[in-house]
Parts: C-alpha cells; structure tokens; sequence
C-alpha cells in the first residue's frame, strides 16, 4: 500500500510539473532560437526606455526591421519605404528637404527628423502624439500623403513572400507576419540606432581633443543652448515655442493637436542637436535652411506671442564670432560612426 | 488518506491556474455564458442603409457602428467579483450578428449583477502593438495619436452639415481629462441570484439603445456636431452619452 502510494505520488508530481510546463508553452521556433541581442547603453547616458521588455530583441527580429524598413511594399504605389524619407546618410532624416516626398507627388507637412537614440524617447512625433515606438510606423504607413497603405493589404503582400515567411519565421517561430510581428521588428530595428560615436563623444572620452573654435563653440552651447538642448542626448525631450509663426497655410498648431490645451498651441517637440549638420533644413516645417539662419532667429528674438518659451523672448546674447564659433561645435555632434554602419544600411 | 490526495490535486489545479498568472478566481470552461447584444433605435432594431430616426426627429442611416466592450464580471450583491475577465476585450460590430454575441465562462457561485466595460484601459492604449481583438488592423487605432477608437459610429443625415451629409463619430480618449472609457454595473433583472450551471449554458441579454447616443446625459444631435474624430471634451460627452446605452433585459437558461 505504501510502495502504490510513493509511486502515485511520483506520477502526480510528473503530472503537476508538465501541466505547469505546458500552461506556459509558447510556439516553439522551428529553425532555432533567435540569438539574443543587447542594447548597449553609452557611456554618460541615462537607462533607456524598456523598450524591449515586451520585444525581446535579437539579431533575426532586427534583420526583418531592417529589410521592412527599407522595402517600399509598405507603400500603396510600392515606391515609398520608412528608408525613403529617412536616409542613413542624413542621419536617417531627409537630406536637403524641408518636407519629404510620399506617394503620388504629395509632399508630408512637418520635417522628417532624425533616426537615432530613440529607445531614450519617450513619444515621438514633433507633437509627441505617439506613445511608444512599435506603434509609431502606423501614422506614416496609413498616412494618404506619405505611403497611403492599408495594414491587411501590407500583410497580404509580405504573406504571399516567401523571403518574408522565411524572416518571420526566423525572428518569431512561425512564418505568418501580422501586425504585431511587423511592428516589433521595425522597432527592434529603429531601437538599436544609436548615435554616440561623434567628435564631441570622443572628446568626453579622452580620445580627441577639441579645436580652440570647437571648445569655444561647446561653452557658448552650455551657456546659450543646453537648456533644452540638455546633454547627453541634446534634447530634455520637451514641447516648446521658438517663436516661428503659425505658417498660414500648414496652420500646424503643434502639441495642442494632441492636449487640447491652449497653452501647448505652437508647442514642439525640443529636437536633439546630435548629427545636426546632417539634418538641415531646420524647424518643425524645415523654414530654416542653414544652421546660421536658425541661430540668427535666436539672437534676433523670436515673434512675441503668449506660449514663447520665457527663455527666448529676449532672444539670446550670441556675438557674431560666438556664432561662428558654435557652429564650429556643432559640428562636432556629426556621427560618422553612426552613418556609415552596416548594419542600419539599406540590405542587399 | 483521501484528504492529502485532495490537497496534492488542489495544489496541481491552483499551480496550473496560476502559472500564466490568470485572474484570480477559478473559471470552469464548463460554466458558460454568452452575452448578447441586441442593438436598438429608441426601442427599434437598428438596421444597415435604411431611414430611421432619433429623438430629436433627425433622419440618419448607420453605415458602421463598432464599439469595444470587455472586462466582463460576475458580482455579488455588492461590487466583489465572483468571475473576473480583466484586460479582455470584444469588438462588436452591429452588422456583424457573430460579433454581437460574447461566449465566456464562470463558475458556479451565485451573482447578481454583471460588470462591462466600454473601451480599452490605458495601460494597452500606452504599450506598444497589440494583437487579437486589439489588432491595429481592425481599423479601431488612431495613427497620428497613439490611442484606441473606443467607438466609431458612421452614416449620413439630411442634418448633417458636413460633405455629403455624412456624420462621423470616432470616440476615444484615455489621457487625464480626456478619458472615454466607461465602466457599468447592470443588475440582473430577476429579484434574485443567478448561478452558471455546469455543462450548461446562461444565456444574458443586454439591449444596447443607439438613441441614447443622441440624447441621454448629454444633447448631442447630428445637427450640432456631425464630426467628432479625436479625444477631448466633446467625446467625453459621447462617452458619457454611450455608457447609457446599455440595459439588461433577460437572463435564460439555454
């Protein structure tokens, strides 16, 4: 009676533990795991966001990104992809526009800004309307002025693709893309750019050393610029009014789109000043072409109006060689690093 | 001897249920429940492409009319869940007949009242891409504003004043100040408790009055506004308007 009852027992504790085992299963990979893959974080910057708590990244999830990033099948006409308007080159903005190009000659509204240390964001948009990056590729995709595509038609298209079922097999076990899927790889990708390799992060490391302009430049910065601009990332990630006008055309109001609250009328979103020669033009809808110009409307003191932000209405105290000189270190926010890696280019 | 079997299988269930750290009461597939929904006009059957009116005399056609529902619960005769269904959700769709019907399980502990929520929690509206019921896809995600359509109500009226007499209502909204998520309480239309039977099926039916989108606790009629496409006070109001919607009419066994 005591042996029956051991052995009972045996077999239930071999029950209780497969059904624990088996409540959790999840699909299994067929072709292996994906390998897991970290987000470094540089040194002098904050912890990221938890981006990937949710989204665990790996190498196989960020190589779909990258192939989805670039692939203009997310587009209705199959011309426009995310890479289209956010070129490597340019620090993922686009080069030499104010507006970027979408699909059926129409132009977007607002200045595609730069790619690049986003899981330290925490919205996105110069309205900062969007609240987490997964979800962030829904507006351009759907958007009739940029690519204009419908989600299902997407899926349809990556479905019947037989290289796609192959890296969504490989990023996530199972060859279907859905939305989800499609999502979390472009932000495992989008995730992973990061920018902290320029002439000024090597200066704070000790590796170079500035030009007496450049080291000019980067105490005017700290003196005129940092307070929003604030270092390391070179934003404090806030909505403010620099004093550009309500352009009478675009009508772009800003951050009240997304609050409803006056106050943040002709608000935006601080940008980081990383890689900002790569980026011009200027502004939320690029009116400045030249870096010299943006300064100039700081020093000139920007239009009165209730919601200017209280540090700039005077405009800012900046010599004409200060300026000269800040435009020197600006320059030196320029990451080639950065640019030129392999693995954001365009695949193939 | 019988009672330290009990007790090993009690702990084999409660370490299964556990495991995926599910909700906290015992749900029994057994104990089913399906939660109908009957969509209205001021006491008549809400139909697709045909003239009907609201209480304000105006004329309109329903195109589309989807809306979340979710967080299902049986309680007690207080507030205190006997069944629980958090962070579960349904889109209904009034010219889709499956969608209109929510196929659930309980237990066998007597309740009175049901529990739904209309919209999604905030905490989905702020974590990335979701799947399922929640899918972008299913066209219920605001693009250029993270953020759920709790409800999208589209169609035409000679009230409107908007292109092609069109009105167009998509109400969401889940920040401070602009949130248009709306729980209810319905108590069940017996003087009674209700029990779930095992192996059986409890059949509830809910009536959901599109009149009340026009007219309840607040006035809101085509002709005031025929256009309400993102969070802020005015969907607030038809959030409020929408939460009056709903009414239990019959529970049965089937």
């Amino acid at each position: 009676m005591n042996r029956l009852r051991v052995i009972g027992s045996m077999i239930l504790t071999a029950g209780i533990v497969t059904a624990v085992a088996t409540a959790c299963r999840k699909e299994e990979t067929a072709s292996g795991v994906p390998t897991p893959l970290t987000l470094v974080t540089p040194a002098g910057f904050p912890a990221p966001n938890d981006l990937f708590g949710n989204n665990p990244l790996t190498k196989q999830g960020v190589e779909l990104g990258r192939v989805l990033f670039y692939d203009g099948r997310l587009s209705r006409d199959g011309q426009v992809s995310c890479g289209s308007c956010h070129q490597p080159f340019a620090a993922f903005s686009t080069f030499e526009h104010a507006f970027s190009h979408g699909i059926g000659n129409q132009f977007t509204t607002r200045n595609a800004p730069g790619l690049f240390n986003l899981a330290w964001h925490r919205e996105l948009h110069w309205d900062g309307g969007i609240n987490h990056l997964e979800v962030q590729p829904l507006a351009p995709i759907t958007a009739a002025n940029e690519m204009g595509e419908d989600l299902s038609n997407i899926l349809k298209k990556l479905n019947a693709d037989s290289r796609y079922r192959a890296l969504f097999r490989d990023a996530f076990g199972d060859p279907e893309a859905t939305s989800q899927r499609m999502l979390k790889a472009l932000s495992q990708f989008m995730g992973i750019i990061v920018s902290a390799d320029s002439k000024y992060d090597r200066m704070l490391a000790g590796k170079v050393n500035f030009t007496q302009a450049e080291a000019a430049g980067y105490a005017v910065f700290k003196a005129k610029c940092a307070g929003c601009h604030q270092e390391p990332l070179f934003t404090d990630l806030s909505y403010r009014n620099s004093g550009l006008p309500l352009d009478p055309l675009l009508k772009d109001v800003g951050r009240m789109r997304i609050t409803g609250k006056t106050a943040d009328s002709l608000k935006f979103k601080v940008p980081s000043l990383r890689n900002v020669a790569l980026t011009a033009p200027y502004g939320h809808d690029g009116r400045f072409y030249t870096l010299a110009a943006v300064i100039d409307h700081y020093r000139s003191g920007p239009k009165p109006g209730p919601t200017v932000d209280v540090a700039l209405r005077a405009g800012l105290s900046i010599s004409s060689n200060e300026s000269a000189d800040l435009l020197q270190f600006l320059t030196t926010l320029t990451d080639t690093t950065f640019t030129k890696d392999p693995r954001f280019k365009e695949p193939g | 001897m019988y009672t330290r079997w009990l007790n090993i299988l009690l702990m084999a269930a409660l370490l299964w249920l556990s495991a995926c750290g599910k909700d906290t009461s015992i749900e029994d597939p057994g104990y089913r429940l399906r939660i109908r929904v009957v969509p209205m006009i001021d006491g008549f059957p809400l139909q697709r492409g045909v003239d009907q009116s609201n209480s304000w005399g105006e004329a309109f056609r329903t195109d589309v009319f989807r809306i979340y529902l979710g967080g299902f619960a049986l309680l007690d005769e207080g507030t205190d869940p006997v069944s629980d269904h958090p962070d579960t959700y349904h889109l209904l769709d009034v010219f889709d007949s499956a969608s209109m019907s929510i196929n659930i399980h309980g237990n066998g502990t007597p309740f009175r009242r049901l529990r739904l929520q209309i919209g999604i929690d905030s905490i989905r509206n702020v974590s990335g891409a979701q799947t399922g019921s929640l899918d972008p896809l299913l066209g219920m995600f605001w693009t250029w504003q993270t953020g759920y359509i709790h409800a999208k109500f589209e169609g035409s009226s000679p009230a409107s004043t908007r292109p092609d007499k069109r009105f167009t209502y998509h109400i969401g909204g889940f920040r401070q100040g602009q949130d248009s998520k709306r729980i209810l309480m319905l108590d069940l239309p017996v003087n009674k408790a209700w029990s779930l039977e095992r192996s059986g099926l409890t059949e509830i039916t809910l009536h959901m009055d599109i009149g009340a989108w026009f007219r309840s606790e607040h006035d809101l009629p085509i002709s005031a506004q025929a256009q309400v496409m993102q969070p802020g006070l005015l969907a607030v109001q038809y959030a409020d308007n929408y939460a009056r919607m709903f009414s239990l009419e019959s529970i049965e066994r089937r």
